[in-house]
């Protein structure tokens, strides 16, 4: 829902969710699924510094829906 | 109970018989003579009955001039002292569903009476009176015009009665968004387990879960070139600055607030708790990057694939979230993102 206000007003969001069919439902244009409902953009499994490696490459690909 | 049903209907200027959207400019008149669909109406209620008066008034005149209009109506109906309200079919016309949706909605605040009126789904009157009226459901164009006449009837001998419609799809009316308790005699994980069973064999199978409506909002204009853009994080995962200096709810807030990811306490363990009941937060708490992620805009940001992060995060908790309460927040973010100059937002959810 806060997405869609922010959609709505001309701001494009992409909504890093897991629940993706909600989000769905809802109208969300912009979805990225999530590693997981409990750390969104996390890789709790490798060390910390390949886990922010890792990160950095979720976040480009979040930011690439932005260019669509 | 053998008294006179005193019934008053509203019509617009088609089913007045005053002309088509050339004659919608009509104001509002009086018949107190029987035409048709009196007749149908006192027919169909199936028990002494007069529809005393029918009030006419062009779509466009009540469009219009609601503020006259409306008040106008109201003063003919009283002096009328009906039983019964009754207004349109109002079918797919918009202008006069929403005519008939205002009035019957007035007409129950202020007289308690029944006031029933029938349209179709694609009818923006629904949901405007959805909420208030039980709306008969009918189809887009008046060939079914008894049978609908004889629905708002059938719903009025139901209210004179003092008893209970049915639920929506029994009875045919427009979800009006409340719950009610129901004993189905079938416990709760059997009916889920049947569900399930039934989606996985490719059954029918009705969810009593309405997920909304997927609402056709246009997406807003791509960001094409990420060098120059301002982008926020925002989260409604429920991240705060350890202690909770704003006392945020651990559900359903109404608020968001900004907090400090580049010069504020840095995203590590200790220095952040999260407010959120509905997942399991000690992944977040252990490394708050993981739901809010700024260490890797901040690299981003250095190495120019984004402009610029903005230096505050938009804080809030989703869960059981309201709907009126995520558009209120939602309104707040889109204020404080144009105060900001920022280009685009990443909302994370857990």
């Amino acid at each position: 829902m806060i997405s869609k206000e922010l959609e709505r007003a001309g701001i494009p969001v992409v909504q890093v969710a897991n629940m993706t069919p909600v989000a769905n439902s809802v109208g969300v244009n912009r979805i990225w699924t999530s590693a997981s409902i409990k750390y969104p953009l996390g890789s709790p499994d490798l060390d910390p510094e390949a886990e922010k490696i890792e990160r950095i490459r979720m976040t480009r690909s979040v930011l690439e829906e932005l260019k669509e | 109970m053998n008294q006179l049903l005193r019934i008053v209907h509203y019509v617009n200027q088609f089913y007045g018989q005053i002309g088509g959207e050339t004659a919608a400019g009509t104001g509002i008149s009086i018949r107190e003579e029987k035409g048709g669909l009196a007749e149908e109406i006192e027919a169909k209620i199936d028990r002494p009955a007069k529809v005393v008066a029918t009030i006419v008034c062009g779509d466009d005149y009540f469009a219009e001039n609601v503020e006259i209009a409306l008040p106008e109506i109201m003063k003919i109906i009283k002096s009328y002292e009906p039983d019964v309200f009754f207004a349109g079919p109002a079918y797919a016309a918009g202008r006069y569903g929403m005519a008939c949706a205002a009035i019957c909605t007035e007409v129950k605040k202020e007289l308690g009476i029944p006031a029933i009126t029938a349209m179709n789904e694609i009818n923006p009157g629904v949901d405007f009176g959805k909420k208030e009226l039980f709306i008969v459901k009918t189809g887009t164009n008046a060939r079914t015009m008894k049978t609908d006449l004889g629905e708002m009837a059938r719903f009025a001998k139901i209210m004179l009665g003092g008893k209970k419609l049915g639920l929506p799809d029994e009875e045919g009316y427009f979800k009006r968004g409340w719950n009610r308790s129901i004993r189905t005699g079938i416990p709760t994980p059997d009916r889920t387990i049947n569900m399930l069973l039934a989606k996985m064999k490719g059954d029918d199978f009705v969810s009593e879960i309405e997920l909304p409506e997927n609402a056709d909002i246009q997406p807003a204009a791509a960001i094409k070139n990420l060098k120059d853009a301002t982008i926020v994080l925002c989260t409604d995962g429920g991240l705060y600055p350890e202690g909770n200096p704003d006392n945020m709810p651990c559900s359903n807030p109404d608020v968001f607030h900004p907090y400090s990811i580049k010069d504020g306490p840095e995203l590590v363990e200790g220095e952040w708790t999260v407010r959120h009941n509905g997942y399991d937060n000690s992944f977040v708490l252990a490394d708050p990057n993981r739901l809010v992620p700024a260490d890797a805009f901040i690299e981003l940001e250095k190495e120019n694939y984004i402009g610029k992060l903005h230096d505050k995060c938009l804080s809030t908790t989703g869960l059981i979230t309201t709907v009126a309460n995520s558009k209120k927040i939602g309104k707040a973010m889109v204020d404080y993102i144009k105060n900001h100059q920022i280009d685009a937002a990443i909302l994370t959810s857990t």
